[in-house]
């Protein structure tokens, strides 16, 4: 039923050419490809979203980290901006690089995961972290949002509070989905992620 | 900074046990432990409040310590930049007319997790010192309430967020003599990061590059301050290979954003020959970057 991603030529390059610069690829990168599982065994492929005209969000996610919590249960950050754009051609999905052994591993946890926090969207499980690695994610949550032509449109925090419980007065997300609905770019298209690491294996 | 946050857990109203010197009021959540300041535990990390002076004289500075004991296996982060994690937060609530003082932060150690995740964290133990001015006209022969909520994000295979309210009560005198914790909070005050002296480093910026050179030093480590601006969060480009070094010197890449590199602000770690150790506060201006000769006139 699972299957390990597939790393399309583009992502594999993606991952070599890969330069620490930032906390995560930068804008105007070309969004590394990937085909990954959800927690019910349904394949997502960017390449496939694109081809369709979606607008794509990803969310790096880890439902046993306290920021997830913070937008998912404290606040329903994550849904409520999804809901706001789901009817104008975008797709958000939650990807979960834990490996195995780390803390929020596993289809059984996000499954549950996905029930507990009432999601509108799927967790795709990403075990080799070779997603992650390829678009330099190192926290939960790392916000991407990738235009219709496929490049990296905004990349990082959901928005400006970075505590674990208190909401910020700006959510850079739903700003940079608007700009991009638009036809325009975010203005401000990059910033600095927060939250816990990624549990990639050691 | 001290700042204003929602409660996360419920408060339980704990009875307040009249001490004369010091008193104590637990969040929900938190286990008491004995002990001569006002402490609380909540999940892998123990805070307790210290003082340097035994009551609060009018018009004089008083000096605290947060102390953060952490368990093993668990960290807390520093202040400035790191991949992930937040710093702990303390919120003051004093006495009308007294004014509190920014954080002091001690050198923080590089934590590094797969994925090549870079962080700036504390271990075992960090006291983060707060001075506070009593207020002028504060009542001689009264007592003063100092309240405190503090924040904290510590994490270890996983993370939680901890919280604790301290309550210190203080008589209002007109001298103050040392506590126990005088002495080691002197030491924490002489081992923060202190300004660079003249002459100890060379800094020189080549393009993009800034080269940090300390003679004679075994080791040195740079620990990245925001530089301010949403998009200057990071002016290095790859501070963990960069930023760490046997030997007296360290290369560090900056990013060059419309043509110009920096500001650059952090803490230099210098370990000497003979093992000692020190920390002291890097500051270099923004630059603009040199256009290549070919560019020029």
């Amino acid at each position: 039923m699972r299957r390990a991603m597939i790393l399309t030529l583009s992502g594999a390059l993606a991952l070599l050419l890969a330069v620490p610069a930032l906390a995560a690829l930068a804008p105007g990168a070309k969004a590394p490809d990937f085909d990954l599982v959800d927690t019910a065994g349904n394949h997502h492929s960017l390449q496939k979203y694109l081809a369709d005209g979606q607008i794509v969000v990803l969310e790096w996610f880890n439902p046993d980290c306290p920021f997830i919590v913070k937008h998912h249960k404290l606040h329903r950050t994550m849904d409520t901006t999804f809901a706001a754009v789901k009817d104008q051609g975008v797709v958000w999905l939650a990807v979960n690089s834990s490996a195995p052994g780390k803390s929020g591993h596993g289809a059984e946890r996000n499954a549950k995961a996905v029930e507990e926090y009432g999601m509108t969207f799927p967790v795709l499980l990403d075990p080799t972290g070779a997603a992650g690695m390829a678009y330099e994610a190192r926290n939960t949550p790392t916000m991407f949002v990738i235009g219709r032509d496929g490049l990296i449109a905004y990349a990082g925090a959901i928005d400006d509070d970075k505590s674990p419980q208190v909401l910020g007065g700006t959510n850079h997300v739903a700003a940079a989905l608007a700009a991009v609905l638009a036809g325009g770019k975010p203005d401000v298209a990059e910033t600095k992620p927060y939250g816990c690491s990624v549990k990639y294996a050691d | 900074m001290p700042r204003l946050r929602q409660p996360v857990v419920p408060h339980l109203l704990v009875p307040l046990v009249h001490v004369p010197l010091l008193l104590v009021l637990l969040a929900c959540g938190c286990a008491r432990e004995a002990g001569p300041g006002p402490r609380a535990r909540d999940g892998a990390v123990v805070v307790e409040l210290l003082t340097a002076e035994k009551a609060a004289v009018p018009g004089r500075i008083l000096t605290l310590g947060w102390r953060f004991r952490i368990d093993a296996g668990w960290h807390l982060y520093w202040h400035g930049v790191s991949d992930t994690g937040v710093p702990p937060s303390v919120a003051l609530t004093l006495p009308a007319g007294w004014e509190a003082g920014p954080l002091r932060w001690p050198a923080p150690s590089r934590h590094v997790s797969p994925g090549d995740i870079l962080d700036h964290v504390y271990v075992g133990e960090v006291v983060l010192l707060q001075t506070v001015r009593v207020a002028a006209d504060a009542p001689l022969g009264g007592f003063a309430e100092i309240r405190a909520r503090l924040d904290w994000l510590a994490c270890s295979q996983n993370c939680a967020p901890g919280s604790a309210e301290l309550v210190l009560s203080l008589p209002v005198e007109r001298h103050a003599g040392p506590t126990p914790d005088a002495d080691a909070i002197t030491r924490i005050y002489q081992s923060l990061p202190q300004p660079l002296p003249e002459g100890l480093a060379t800094v020189a910026l080549t393009g993009t590059e800034l080269s940090v050179a300390v003679p004679g030093a075994e080791r040195l480590e740079f620990y990245p301050l925001d530089s301010g601006g949403p998009l200057l969060f990071a002016p290095l480009v790859a501070p963990l290979a960069d930023a760490a070094a046997a030997g007296g010197t360290l290369r560090l890449r900056l990013r060059e954003r419309d043509g110009q590199v920096g500001p650059v602000r952090g803490i230099l770690y210098v370990r000497s020959g003979d093992g000692a150790a020190r920390s002291y506060e890097m500051n270099v201006a923004a630059a603009p970057v040199a256009a290549s000769p070919k560019e020029g006139p």
